[in-house]
């Protein structure tokens, strides 16, 4: 282990500050929205996350195969899930299954 | 398909199986707090007639590719359903069943609709302190931002504290309520 320098804390320190003024804008700017318009964002940011994955999974695979890019997406997206669930959700034996109202 | 047009049609397919329903996850999160966008259209369900379920996910044939295999959540003790959709782009349904759990029972008897300019209708989602309290007990580090952006734009005074910090007695979440009030912007 080496001890942090001082100007790495320096570097740290100013990273935080700049990330917390962009999330404090995050939050002002959504304070000022409606519901809806912050409704409607997920929607738009979305759609836009979706084209980025899209363009970025057929960059990396070097193919002009939508298709192709798809697949990549699904794949990524399916390995993120599997971490998220990873030990979080089961398979349900039968006899386990919870109560219905 | 657009997440919209996902959401849409679950609620198409719940109100058409007579299914009682609430959105959360992004949806829900989006609402209250710092809108981020989301693979996911998740809704829990009450199927406690055991053909509501197999009805649900029949009428979503034509929409998602559901897992045969239901899903137990280790944590909250429910099950979960999950679907994806058959066009592009590969978006995810999950169906959470609504159980014997007091705060997810109390959570879905207090759900209110919001109208959703994007999908043309009105849907039940949770309240803020429930989509608060919620995320505080999943606790993964993207729950905890989620819960945090709900109290930073909701702000604590616009919120029934009191209801999020009974909860979290219970789920022994109040120490990470309060790392998050205690970073919270100023009010107003």
């Amino acid at each position: 282990m080496h001890p942090v320098s001082s100007a790495a804390a320096t570097d740290r320190s100013h990273l935080d500050a700049m990330q917390r003024e962009i999330w404090l804008t995050k939050i002002a700017r959504a304070r000022a929205m409606t519901p809806e318009e912050r409704f409607a964002e997920v929607s738009s940011l979305t759609t836009q996350a979706f084209a980025r994955m899209h363009a970025a999974a057929m960059a990396d695979l070097g193919t002009t195969d939508a298709e192709a890019g798809w697949a990549e997406v699904r794949r990524r997206l399916d390995r993120i899930r599997a971490a998220r669930d990873a030990g979080r959700f089961i398979p349900m034996p039968s006899a386990a299954a919870p109560a219905a109202r | 398909m657009t997440i919209d047009d996902l959401a849409d049609a679950v609620a198409t397919a719940c109100l058409a199986e007579s299914v009682p329903h609430m959105f959360t996850g992004a949806l829900a999160t989006g609402l209250y707090g710092s809108p981020r966008s989301t693979a996911d259209v998740d809704v829990v369900v009450d199927v406690a007639d055991p053909t509501a379920m197999p009805r649900l996910v029949a009428r979503l044939a034509s929409v998602a590719t559901f897992d045969a295999q239901v899903q137990f959540d280790t944590l909250t003790l429910g099950g979960r359903r999950v679907g994806t959709t058959r066009g592009l782009p590969p978006l995810i349904v999950e169906l959470f069943t609504l159980f014997d759990d007091p705060f997810v029972q109390e959570q879905f008897a207090r759900r209110r609709e919001h109208f959703m300019p994007t999908v043309g209708r009105s849907v039940p989602v949770p309240t803020p302190e429930d989509v608060i309290v919620q995320k505080l007990r999943w606790g993964r580090a993207k729950d905890l931002d989620d819960a945090r952006d709900v109290l930073a734009v909701q702000t604590a005074a616009g919120l029934d504290m009191d209801y999020i910090r009974g909860w979290c007695s219970r789920h022994g979440t109040t120490a990470a309520l309060d790392a998050i009030l205690a970073v919270l912007p100023p009010e107003g």
